[in-house]
């Protein structure tokens, strides 16, 4: 698959999947469990755009580990104030 | 046959793309917004019914038309550096100022936004949730312009040849600073206008 292709079929999926984030949120009330599926759905949307947009895939492990770890560290911490 | 010994094999090379003075930058940035997502988070744990309230006030839809907005926006930024890489000036200019007009629909989205909550009565200071919802889309609003100015820049370089395949450092760091402000934006669309309390 060509480059081209593959950026065009992430943003693609990227769309989908923030539109079916705002779709499922409207239909059913914020529980833990809605919580940690809509964050968990933000960390792969941000993986996408750390390792294919911005280009960090073969950037050094620190750098690509700190934005990787970004989204997943204040989901974790934003779904811990849902439970407290 | 002989095998190569593996300490002899190289390895790929890890290269961070753009400049090593932008990443510190995108750090801090990404630090004082982490510090504005967690305060969000921890006063709308404590004022659960307030900030009910406000978001009822706040356009989901606004916030996913902003969100594809800056996702097409990013998508197009890489799409000028795949051109640029190639050799590809009008290609890596169209590219540019698509991202540009996108990041236009995403400042046009959210003065009406701004328009429709401010004629409800509220503002900066009517309660907690309205100040940290100003606050944090407001500070946000704020990096997209600048974003904007760095792609202008970028575009008038671009015209001008002053990059090739080789030399694409400055374009790199540009198009890192775009996506970071895009990054900052997945964490804000759930946590301000998707997740209720």
């Amino acid at each position: 698959m060509s480059q081209n292709l593959s950026i065009l079929l992430l943003w693609l999926l990227l769309m989908v999947l923030t539109a079916i984030t705002a779709v499922f949120a409207e239909s059913y009330s914020a529980t833990v469990g809605l919580v940690a599926l809509v964050l968990s759905v933000t960390v792969v949307k941000a993986k996408v755009l750390v390792d294919s947009f911005m280009g960090l895939k073969n950037a050094p492990l620190m750098w690509r580990g700190l934005l990787l770890a970004y989204v997943p560290v204040i989901g974790l911490i934003v779904t811990l104030t849902y439970l407290f | 046959m002989t095998s190569i010994p593996a300490a002899l094999v190289s390895k790929p090379t890890r290269v961070l793309p753009g400049d090593f003075a932008v990443w510190l930058f995108i750090l801090a940035e990404l630090s004082v917004f982490a510090l504005l997502f967690i305060l969000y988070a921890i006063t709308r744990a404590r004022f659960p019914e307030m900030f009910a309230q406000g978001q009822e006030n706040v356009s989901i839809n606004a916030g996913l038309g902003n969100t594809l907005a800056l996702l097409s926006s990013s998508y197009f930024v890489v799409f000028a550096q795949q051109a640029l890489s190639k050799g590809k000036v009008k290609k890596t200019l169209l590219g540019l100022a698509l991202a540009i007009v996108s990041a236009c629909v995403y400042l046009t989205i959210k003065s009406y936004e701004y328009q429709h909550i401010i004629e409800l009565g509220f503002g900066l200071s009517s309660n907690d949730f309205y100040f940290f919802y100003f606050a944090l889309t407001a500070f946000h609003m704020l990096h997209v312009l600048l974003g904007m100015l760095v792609l202008l820049l970028l575009g008038v370089q671009v015209a001008r040849k002053a990059y090739h395949a080789q030399q694409m450092n400055e374009f790199e760091s540009g198009a890192c600073y775009w996506h970071m402000v895009d990054l900052l934006w997945l964490v804000l669309f759930p946590l301000v206008y998707v997740l209720h309390p």
